[in-house]
């Protein structure tokens, strides 16, 4: 039942030798939505970064922006009442706020796969799982004839270079969709949604999202809308994904327990900032921020005894009008006057590779 | 003492079809459990979704009639009771649930909300229930300005205390809270928590807690069962269940719960399949098409009894007959 040193040790060296070349780098990203009650600052200096060949957990509680720094990578932040007023989005060296609409669209099919918390509405219940699976994989396949593939619908197959398209995407979807665990492909590719249980749709998700091997897999919350042992199917099928396709994963969760399991670095945001990056072991077993610290100690694991546990005090800030200085200020027990008075340094690094948003590291 | 006894409680849910709409099957969600809680002990009841753990909350509260069974509470059984005596008990139960957001009715002030079931039981009026509100509220932890404010200026947490407040109004023995946890974040699960645990202290109060996620039943339980498709698997206490699992599918559950520490490994069991998928039929075990374990030809021609293997720790296979 307890750990074997040698599996902790391989996992770091893993994360040490494999992971030095820079996937993506996010630097002092702001991101503002125009509401009827004002500006609402999500995002506020959001630096991260992401090398190739690792899982990377974003960690926070409902509302820290966690979901909106993965979305700025694919820029699908709906604009308006979204504005990017600030920072960097670097993928593979290239700022990817600078694209424009067809350089984005190539980039999003040929390097990004997405899958998203809850599998029931992120497919279509109108189409069957192979006319969906074929339009992906066709338009990430041929992005010339994209367009053409879904106007022309079934009459497309009328011109012989779609429906060669058309044929060898149905074959990918089939061998996708059996690699991801449905055995009988075959006969279930057109079927529709319905037809499917909740763990078996993420798995056709999954299948859509890897069809043309992706270098980014952003997965927003792959198992929250799941049971436990559907959970652990799903991670251990992402697990074998990765290491097969050598994928680099943005695993977004507010589950501390599977990010324990699965990624090799974490970054925890709180209120629209990165409050601590680092390896796993270094953030688990010695947090620095103050809010990781509180993080870690609100969740009951193996062995906990009662009264152990402790809340944060207070709740998330209203990003309307966030507290001055350091946002997390107002709950922190190690507050002082000049947390309110001026944001913290970002990211100081403590340690290689393990970095705090906070002054007390200053 | 032995605050509440549930035997061969089963609720059958009819399926209509066809052309006029007859019956044409049956959903058994709850078929025949049997269990039994100690005044201010917390029992917890766990299972997946479809495990049928809501509606076994729900049918001893006798919000949904139970198709048949017994629901000792306090000795009394709770079917042979009229709708009017069972409102008037309805007071000594109360139930806390998953979601707060729509658990509250969004256009009563805090004060209603908590003094409704007060007004209803016909508690008292006027400065007494004027004082009971705010007695509670503070209860909770939560302010005297809080009052008049509506449900949707509050957060998850703050609403899930009103909601506790609400149940706590008429000095209930028994709260049933069906995943009062579940839609918070954890910073603010850990405050509900040590509420709760704090609340039952100075109360004593007798919890049934349903939930999905183990670390919070092993958090606030004294006694564990596990539910599957109706029926109860593996019943013993928090120590036993988490220490000594027994049955294939607490073993799975447990070796597959995701442990925030990441030096932390197990041999992970994975099971193959859904409830949805691979659900077993009655009259064979029903967990036996999902189960890792070596089969007898018992599994499939014979539904598992819970027994008791030692002290206190029941479970229902053919493994340990």
């Amino acid at each position: 039942m307890c750990s074997t040193p040698e599996r902790a040790g391989s996992r770091q060296e893993g994360a040490g030798s494999v992971s030095k070349e820079l996937l993506v780098e996010i630097k002092d990203l702001h991101l503002d939505f125009h509401t009827f009650d004002g500006v609402s600052k999500v995002l506020n200096g959001v630096n991260l970064r992401m090398y190739r060949g690792d899982v990377l957990g974003l960690v926070g509680e409902t509302g820290c922006g966690k979901t909106m720094t993965a979305l700025s990578i694919p820029r699908l932040i709906p604009c308006p009442p979204g504005d990017i007023v600030g920072g960097q989005v670097l993928f593979e060296g290239e700022d990817v706020l600078q694209k424009t609409g067809e350089e984005m669209r190539l980039f999003r099919a040929r390097k990004l796969g997405m899958i998203f918390q809850d599998p029931t509405t992120s497919l279509n219940p109108v189409f069957s799982i192979g006319d969906q699976m074929v339009d992906i994989i066709g338009s990430r396949r041929d992005t010339s004839r994209a367009s053409t593939l879904s106007l022309l619908g079934w009459a497309g197959n009328i011109i012989p270079a779609i429906k060669g398209l058309r044929r060898a995407a149905r074959d990918r979807a089939i061998e996708m969709l059996q690699r991801v665990g449905l055995s009988d492909a075959a006969e279930r590719i057109d079927d529709y949604p319905h037809q499917f249980s909740g763990g078996m749709r993420q798995r056709v998700l999954i299948a859509m999202a890897l069809s043309e091997t992706p270098s980014l897999l952003i997965a927003d919350e792959p198992t929250t809308a799941l049971d436990v042992s559907i959970q652990a199917q799903i991670l251990r099928l992402i697990e074998e994904l990765v290491q097969e396709l050598h994928l680099s994963v943005l695993l977004i969760t507010h589950n501390l327990g599977v990010v324990a399991k699965m990624c090799q670095r974490v970054a925890v945001m709180y209120a629209g900032v990165v409050v601590e990056y680092g390896s796993v072991m270094d953030v688990f077993k010695n947090p620095q921020h103050p809010y990781s610290v509180g993080l870690l100690r609100a969740i009951p694991t193996y062995g906990t005894r009662r009264g152990e546990i402790k809340g944060i005090p207070g709740s998330v800030p209203n990003f309307l009008d966030p507290p001055p200085g350091c946002r997390f200020h107002p709950r922190c027990e190690h507050a002082m006057p000049r947390c309110a008075e001026e944001p913290p340094p970002p990211l100081v690094e403590i340690a290689p590779d393990h970095a705090a948003h906070c002054f007390l590291y200053s | 003492m032995r605050l509440l006894e549930v035997r061969n409680l089963k609720k059958h849910f009819p399926v209509h079809g066809g052309l006029f709409q007859r019956q044409i099957g049956q959903i058994e969600a709850v078929d025949g459990i049997d269990l039994s809680i100690e005044q201010g002990q917390s029992f917890g009841l766990v299972g997946e979704s479809g495990s049928g753990k809501t509606t076994a909350g729900k049918t001893i509260l006798r919000l949904i009639e139970p198709t048949e069974g017994e629901i000792l509470f306090g000795g009394e059984d709770l079917c042979r009771l009229s709708e009017l005596e069972m409102r008037q008990r309805r007071a000594e139960m109360q139930m806390i649930f998953q979601d707060p957001y729509s658990s509250l009715n969004p256009r009563m002030t805090v004060k209603r909300i908590v003094g409704e079931p007060l007004i209803v039981h016909k508690w008292g009026k006027g400065r007494a229930l004027d004082d009971r509100v705010r007695e509670l509220i503070s209860l909770v932890g939560l302010m005297e300005d809080h009052l008049y404010r509506y449900p949707h200026e509050f957060s998850g947490g703050q609403r899930q205390r009103v909601g506790i407040a609400r149940a706590l109004a008429l000095e209930p023995k028994m709260l049933v809270l069906d995943e009062p946890t579940s839609a918070l974040d954890v910073s603010v699960q850990a405050q509900v928590l040590d509420l709760l645990l704090g609340l039952q202290h100075r109360l004593n109060l007798t919890y049934l807690f349903i939930s999905h996620d183990l670390a919070v039943i092993r958090y606030i339980c004294d006694r564990v069962a596990l539910m599957y498709m109706g029926v109860i698997l593996e019943l013993a206490s928090v120590e036993d269940i988490f220490q000594r699992p027994l049955h294939p599918y607490t073993q799975a559950l447990l070796s597959a719960m995701p442990v925030a520490d990441p030096e932390y490994e197990t041999e992970e069991i994975i099971l193959k399949g859904e409830i949805s998928t691979l659900g077993g039929r009655k009259g064979t075990c029903r967990f036996h098409p999902r189960c890792p374990a070596p089969q007898v030809d018992r599994c499939t021609t014979e539904e598992p009894e819970l027994r008791e293997l030692s002290d206190g720790h029941l479970v229902a296979c053919h493994l340990y007959d």
